[in-house]
């Protein structure tokens, strides 16, 4: 028998033991006896098809217009934990070691990493638009009808629909990045001439000084860490890293209706005697994560997450995303990203199926990768206490015994005896006995 | 009845193609009202059962590529395997049949039933065949494609690499 065969037979026996525990065939029958099946089918005409989707359709078009028509224009943004507004001219300076979370009533985020400068020109109905004036930024822009966004970065322009890209402008160097990690973008200026379509996955590097374009396809770019910094800020190793909300030292700052702002070009001047330092980074470097992640590639994938923040992914991620990227910290025995991304999850999403997981989740490693038993138990009463019938009941109260049972509590007793009650076969009855049967 | 005869293998072999996963009951009932709703297309009543599976086989395909392309415009995650009671009590194996899920994800749909009926259910070539209504050829094609695509994605995988060694496609 080979290696895959003795894997092959494993899994075979588990789930063979999982079927026949289970109650599935007897909720099943009892779900087809109660179904009207309308033995024998009956043939549909065509036509009543036809005239099913045509309803169908026009209903979705009204929906879709009235959606359009009753959507709010107005776009309202944000920043901090504080939700501070942020208004026309405002300039976001990230300090050196936080981002500057940025979020719109429409759902667009944008995170302006640490050391970076961006710029809100305007908020308006009808169009938004940014000027990146050094560093980087990553950007998720939820589309929106008749709304264009438009992002400056020097003499470069990013015509925005819905879309994900991470951008980078070091004006000292005179780079340009973009990452774009879903939906298109146009780029415009030096060296795009009238305009220049991206899609999903390609990267672009370009110079206005040499007119230079390099565009690449799903490979890693290097990825200015130090970029133009004030004479004040110190020339140290660039490290991204992130907050979920925004920093205490974060400046942003609203200047009087005459901006005095002198621009890139100003920015070049005092950025001229920095030191230029860089890593490689992810062309998409949430779906290269993700994607390592799924191959099971966990300590990868947490080196591919840290290199933009870590944080930061938490605080944007959607909630499954979410939950794969605490497993994947858990599968690659990271306990405290783990443990900061379940907590995240149960923050962000408290009402999902995912919450209540996360919650038997943090359970498992605390008893696992931590030892701590008192805080494993209180996360299986927690799920046990928000799921008291959900898939994992009988897994969280052998694994709460358990681990009462390790911090030397006599409640461990109590809760074997009832396991056994309940499960006299389970996979931790064997362990209820011997505890039953120790006291 | 037709539930009580052949219940447990339809939910076998979704369970095989699948994995954990908690849409297995609902498919399970669908499989059931597309068989006592088209009985009457079934000419060998002999073959009752591979009729059966082959409507499970059938449902199961339909799902993992209903997902894939929701996949490609985002409307899901990229893992749909649900949390599930563990069977044994060592971590490792519920571990081991969680990650093999997600590695199988990884295949082509027709790939990965293949596989998972043949080297997981231990299926027949023949019967699998049958069911997939493609030629022997083509099942042994798929089967050793997949076993082989398996292996260099479990290798990769940090849980599944302590399961294999290097060797274990069958020759």
């Amino acid at each position: 028998m080979t290696t895959l065969d003795r894997l092959s037979a494993e899994i075979a026996r588990e789930q063979d033991e999982l079927m026949s525990r289970g109650d599935r065939l007897t909720n099943a029958r009892r779900r087809l006896l109660t179904t009207d099946v309308g033995f024998p089918r009956r043939r549909v005409p065509a036509w009543v098809g036809w005239a099913v989707a045509g309803t169908s359709a026009i209903a979705v078009t009204t929906g879709a217009l009235l959606s359009h028509f009753l959507a709010p224009d107005e776009l309202v943004a944000t920043t901090g934990e504080s939700n501070s507004p942020i208004s026309a001219n405002a300039r976001l300076d990230a300090p050196e070691n936080a981002s500057i979370p940025v979020r719109f009533s429409d759902g667009t985020q944008i995170e302006v990493a640490p050391r970076s400068r961006m710029k809100v020109i305007s908020i308006g109905r009808r169009d938004v638009r940014l000027a990146m004036e050094s560093g980087h930024a990553g950007f998720t822009v939820v589309h929106a009808e008749r709304r264009r966004w438009e992002l400056r970065a020097g003499p470069f322009a990013v015509n925005i629909t819905g879309t994900r890209f991470d951008v980078a402008w070091d004006p000292a160097q005179d780079r340009f990045d973009l990452a774009l990690t879903e939906g298109q973008v146009e780029l415009t200026g030096c060296g795009f001439s009238t305009g220049r379509r991206l899609v999903a996955g390609q990267t672009v590097r370009a110079s206005c000084r040499d007119g230079s374009v390099e565009i690449a396809y799903g490979r890693a770019v290097p990825w200015p860490t130090e970029s133009a910094t004030t004479s004040t800020e110190k020339n140290g190793p660039a490290v991204i890293s992130s907050s979920v909300s925004a920093p205490k030292s974060a400046n942003v700052t609203s200047p009087p209706g005459s901006t005095s702002h002198a621009g890139p070009a100003a920015d070049a001047k005092i950025a001229a005697g920095a030191n230029s330092t860089t890593v490689l980074h992810s062309s998409s470097t949430t779906s290269q994560w993700m994607l390592l992640a799924e191959q099971g590639r966990f300590k990868d994938a947490l080196a591919a997450v840290d290199r933009t923040g870590f944080a930061a992914e938490c605080s944007r991620a959607q909630v499954d995303d979410l939950a794969l990227l605490a497993d994947a910290a858990r599968s690659a025995r990271e306990p405290q990203k783990a443990r900061r991304a379940f907590l995240v999850l149960r923050q962000r999403f408290p009402d999902t199926s995912q919450a209540g997981v996360a919650a038997f989740k943090l359970g498992v490693l605390e008893f696992d990768q931590i030892g701590a038993y008192m805080d494993a138990a209180s996360w299986f009463r927690t799920y046990l206490a928000e799921n008291p019938s959900g898939p994992l009941t009988r897994e969280a109260r052998g694994r709460l015994m358990e681990a009462m049972h390790r911090a030397g509590s006599t409640d461990a007793r109590v809760l074997a005896a009832d396991y056994l009650h309940d499960y006299p076969t389970g996979p931790h009855a064997e362990l209820a006995q011997r505890i039953v049967d120790a006291q | 009845m037709l539930f009580d005869r052949y219940a447990a293998d339809v939910e076998r072999v979704l369970c095989r193609i699948l994995g954990p996963d908690s849409e297995i009951d609902d498919l399970l009932h669908e499989v059931f009202i597309v068989a006592i709703t088209s009985i009457d297309t079934l000419r060998d009543a002999g073959r009752l059962r591979s009729w059966m599976i082959g409507i499970a086989v059938h449902k199961a395909r339909k799902l993992i590529r209903q997902r894939k392309i929701r996949r490609l415009v985002r409307l899901v995650a990229p893992h749909e395997l649900h949390d599930y009671e563990a069977a044994s009590a060592t971590a490792e194996v519920s571990e081991a049949l969680r990650q093999t899920y997600r590695v199988l994800a990884q295949l082509p749909t027709d790939e990965r039933i293949a596989f998972t009926l043949r080297q997981i259910d231990g299926m027949e070539l023949l019967a699998i065949a049958e069911q997939t209504r493609v030629s022997l050829a083509t099942v042994k094609r798929r089967v050793a494609r997949a076993q082989k695509t398996f292996v260099t994605l479990a290798r990769q995988n940090e849980t599944l690499a302590e399961w294999l060694e290097p060797g274990t496609v069958p020759q």
